[in-house]
């Protein structure tokens, strides 16, 4: 065979041919690992068809790569559950990243051009993902707080999901007041992490942004990054920080750190969903259900949970196929609502957004901001208030905040 | 590789097959690089692709399917978890349709004082498991090394040896009855469940052992649905050791004292240096080793056995090295096998030989693998173990890893597994119990042709028109005069 190959770095090359084909990223007990094979149910689907597929697509001329071929690697929530089981501990969302930003370099890859072109067309003119993401006009990029107590200071990098929910921002500068924390807006404006573009393999759209926003952070002079989005936090950590000492921290983490102990809500159950890319991808499952425990809730997991949490749904995979991902959505929410909770929590934008949006009632979709702000303010315009209205008024001297 | 792009385009015919598939069942797939998917199994061997992929959800999408296929003289091959290492239920050429039976997956019922569960054939040995565990039960046979994603439909069809075997044999041994679709479309129900109550409680009844029919004819007679087989409580006791020996031949001689007297759950023999050192974390290389699992309901019947077992290692020079590597074995026993291919590609040759003859098994393997240079000259890793089952014969596994990306060596690699089989058989007359595309080529022509003859018959009385899983069959699909 003649003709261009595609050319990974040979590791990846590599692991890509140690595939068993044991088949242990199928299902686990009861359940499907890969989310899309919960609906698709066929081998390409998961993570070893993609990898005979990947095998494929190695070896040929890259003019034989069609489209109905590319789109099978679009078929996939990165959400790294396939990882996670692999006996070999094969990366298949690293390898399928990779294989995705050959395809944009070397070929015009997707089924439907019009999707992509638009989105990175949509990023590199405007600062945030959220035009792409909800197609919204007007809509603002990430923004830079500088968050100061005493001579304790943070910069709080407020993420495009936030950044266009006032609600939500809101919510996340109530808690910061009521920690007594000064919170100012800086004039340096950062841009998008990268982290949306780079899923679907635009690896330069990642390194222009860490060269722009890691330029603003130096300057700025901040060591400790606050950040809310589990997909800023993950880019954050793994590609930003390998020359510099800044420290980058989820929220919830932060809160946790924190806050003392609220008053108990009586130990009103709720359920927490863990964000693929704050748990699988950067292991912290323990300080939002710390926080939540402050916050007097009792947390009834759903039968996947932590590194075996099933995902949402979100990411690329909403974009690309939103029907599949509305599928994958509704099975995790009934998940939740077998565990007879009325709130499912979460510490993600993104994943609240999407499961919200799949939602046909009878559970609350909320994230721990949310909730917490709401305990702070009793705010009547969060629809929250279901397991809340148990608990008798809320009173500043019961809350067990340290000093 | 190269055939995919040979058989790129789905013929125009099909396109009123896949129409007349999709009036019967709702997930039909005709997706090029979908069906290239289906063109392998967890062997090294790429087979045919086939120009359709059913995921039934019931057994009536699957009657429906069956007729079709016969009016439309369509193979339909019947793929369980795709785990199987010697092609068994594969196409060997292009085309037909693979009915992919891993929605089939319920637990239908569990009699927890008849000691049963009824399961749909697509249901994970880890599933099973997991389910049953719940509520203080454990089937008898626990499924082979690869129970994560291998369906008990599957060690029906290959009548697989696994955990457990060493005290309650292969499936086979512990199945009360099957629900199976027929070639034609029709459903029997075999033993007991023949009754129009259709209670599944004993297997040897009402005219025959008909469930035998299916274990382990790979699916050429029937569509095995559900499977009912025996169970029995977790017991509470158990334990776990390990024995290293400097001879191979005590090894066996304690293995086959202790299987006799001790009657334990598993116990596998380690029948190699190499062996021996890659499952002890490279902490032994005795030239053989032990590893013994004994459970009970209380501890004085465990600590007998254990007593028991002691006393027979040491008569044979067994020296005792905990309880690890028994309790790793048993306890992640679904993760031992797949842990070792990061030694790469695997080819294995599972068979069936009286524990007499292991000795000499054990032997012409390692002049075969270690006189020649083999391993040596080719960089491959070979292990050899045998698990004792139902008390007279040993399934002997000889486990060959390969770096898979080096083609060259993968080639050479292929030839020395097929020369090997040859030798199995030849040697020492061992029986394979998988069968399909790696083993059949070798056995077809050890077999008697009056039991070949015998075969045909059932098959065309049974499957007239051919088209369950024909490649399957004994003595060649491809040449099968009624296909």
């Amino acid at each position: 065979m003649g003709g261009q190959i595609l050319s990974l770095d040979s590791k990846l090359d590599q692991e890509i041919h140690k595939c068993a084909r044991c088949g242990y990223c199928r299902e686990k007990d009861t359940h499907d690992i890969c989310p899309v094979r919960s609906i698709l149910g066929f081998e390409s689907s998961y993570a070893r068809g993609k990898l005979y597929l990947a095998q494929f697509c190695l070896k040929e001329n890259i003019k034989k790569l069609t489209p109905d071929l590319i789109k099978k690697f679009y078929l996939c929530t990165m959400c790294g559950n396939c990882y996670k089981h692999c006996p070999l501990s094969i990366n298949t969302p690293k390898i399928i990243n990779e294989l995705r930003s050959e395809f944009l370099e070397n070929y015009n890859p997707f089924h439907d051009p019009i999707i992509i072109k638009n989105l990175v067309s949509n990023l590199y003119h405007n600062p945030t993902v959220i035009n792409a993401f909800i197609e919204r006009k007007g809509s603002v990029g990430p923004r830079l707080y500088l968050l100061n107590k005493n001579k304790e200071d943070y910069l709080f990098f407020s993420g495009c999901i936030n950044e266009n929910n006032k609600k939500s921002l809101e919510s996340i500068f109530d808690i910061f007041n009521y920690l007594d924390f000064e919170v100012t807006e800086l004039k340096e404006h950062a841009g998008c992490c990268g982290m949306p573009v780079f899923e679907f393999g635009h690896k330069d759209f990642l390194l222009s942004k860490i060269s722009n926003n890691m330029n603003i952070f130096k300057k700025i002079g901040m060591k400790k990054v606050i950040v809310n989005c589990p997909g800023c936090l993950h880019v954050f950590k793994e590609f930003y920080c390998t020359d510099s000492n800044i420290e980058f921290i989820h929220l919830t983490e932060f809160l946790n750190d924190n806050l003392g102990t609220l008053y108990p809500a009586n130990g009103i159950q709720v359920t927490y969903h863990d964000p693929c890319l704050l748990g699988r991808y950067l292991g912290i499952y323990e300080a939002p259900r710390q926080l939540l425990s402050k916050m007097g809730f009792a947390i009834k997991e759903m039968p996947r949970t932590k590194d075996e949490s099933f995902c949402c749904g979100g990411g690329t995979l909403s974009i690309m196929y939103p029907d599949i991902s509305r599928e994958i959505s509704r099975s995790r929410i009934t998940e939740a609502k077998k565990t007879g909770c009325s709130v499912l929590t979460t510490s993600c934008s993104l994943c609240k957004r999407n499961l919200a949006e799949s939602n046909e009632g009878g559970i609350e979709i909320l994230e721990i901001t949310d909730l917490l702000a709401s305990m702070l303010n009793r705010s009547p315009d969060l629809d929250l208030i279901v397991p809340l209205k148990v608990m008798p008024e809320f009173s500043g001297t019961m809350i067990g905040m340290e000093d | 590789m190269l055939k995919i792009l040979k058989n790129i385009q789905t013929k125009k015919e099909n396109n009123g097959i896949y129409v007349s598939l999709h009036e019967r069942a709702e997930n039909v797939n005709c997706d090029l690089f979908e069906r290239v998917c289906y063109s392998k199994d967890a062997g090294p061997i790429s087979f045919g692709i086939p120009d359709f992929i059913v995921q039934p959800r019931n057994d009536k999408e699957i009657q429906d399917i069956l007729r079709l296929a016969n009016q439309r003289r369509i193979p339909v091959y019947v793929r369980g978890g795709g785990t199987s290492a010697a092609g068994g239920g594969m196409p060997f050429t292009d085309g037909g349709l693979v009915l992919d039976m891993t929605r089939i997956n319920k637990l239908i019922s569990i009699d927890e004082f008849n000691l049963t569960v009824t399961v749909q054939a697509g249901i994970t040995w880890e599933q099973l498991i997991s389910e049953l565990s719940m509520k203080g039960f454990r089937p008898r046979f626990m499924g082979p090394h690869s129970g994560c994603s291998a369906v008990v439909g599957g060690s029906v069809a290959t009548a697989s040896i696994g955990y457990g075997s060493t005290k309650y044999g292969s499936i086979g041994h512990q199945i009360i009855g099957l629900k199976v679709i027929l070639p034609d479309g029709s459903i029997i129900k075999t033993g007991s469940g023949a009754l129009k109550e259709g209670l599944s409680f004993a297997r040897y009844c009402n005219g025959g052992d008909f469930a035998g029919l299916f274990i382990g004819s790979h699916g050429i007679f029937g569509v095995v649905y559900e499977v009912t087989l025996s169970i029995e409580p977790i017991p509470d006791n158990v334990s776990f050791s390990t024995y290293v020996f400097d001879k191979l031949e005590n090894a066996l001689k304690a293995a086959r004292e202790v299987q006799i007297k001790c009657k334990p759950e598993q116990l596998v023999v380690y029948c190699h240096p190499d062996t021996v050192s890659s499952l002890t974390n490279f902490e032994h290389n005795n030239n053989a080793g032990i590893s013994v699992i004994i459970d009970g309901f209380s501890e004085a019947v465990v600590s007998s056995g254990f007593q028991l077992l002691e006393n027979v290692m040491k008569e044979y020079d067994g020296k005792y090295i905990g309880e690890k590597y028994a309790k790793r074995f048993w306890t992640n026993r679904f993760q031992v096998v797949t842990s070792l291919m990061k030694n790469g590609m695997l080819l294995q040759s599972c068979h069936m030989i009286p524990p007499s003859m292991l000795l000499d098994a054990v032997k012409v393997a390692e002049k075969y693998f270690y006189e020649s240079n083999r391993i040596k000259d080719l960089g491959i890793k070979v292990f050899m173990n045998a698990t004792f089952s139902d008390g007279i014969s040993s399934n002997f596994v000889t486990n060959i890893f390969c770096e898979e990306s080096n083609m060259e060596i993968k080639k050479d690699v292929l030839g020395i597994w097929e020369a090997w089989m040859d030798q199995l058989l030849l040697t020492y007359g061992g029986a394979p119990y998988w069968l399909g595309y790696v083993w059949n080529r070798h056995l077809t022509d050890h077999l008697d042709n009056n039991y070949k003859l015998f075969i045909r018959k059932l098959k065309q009385c049974i499957d007239p028109n051919n088209i369950l899983n024909p490649d399957s069959l004994i003595d060649g699909g491809s040449d099968f005069e009624f296909r």
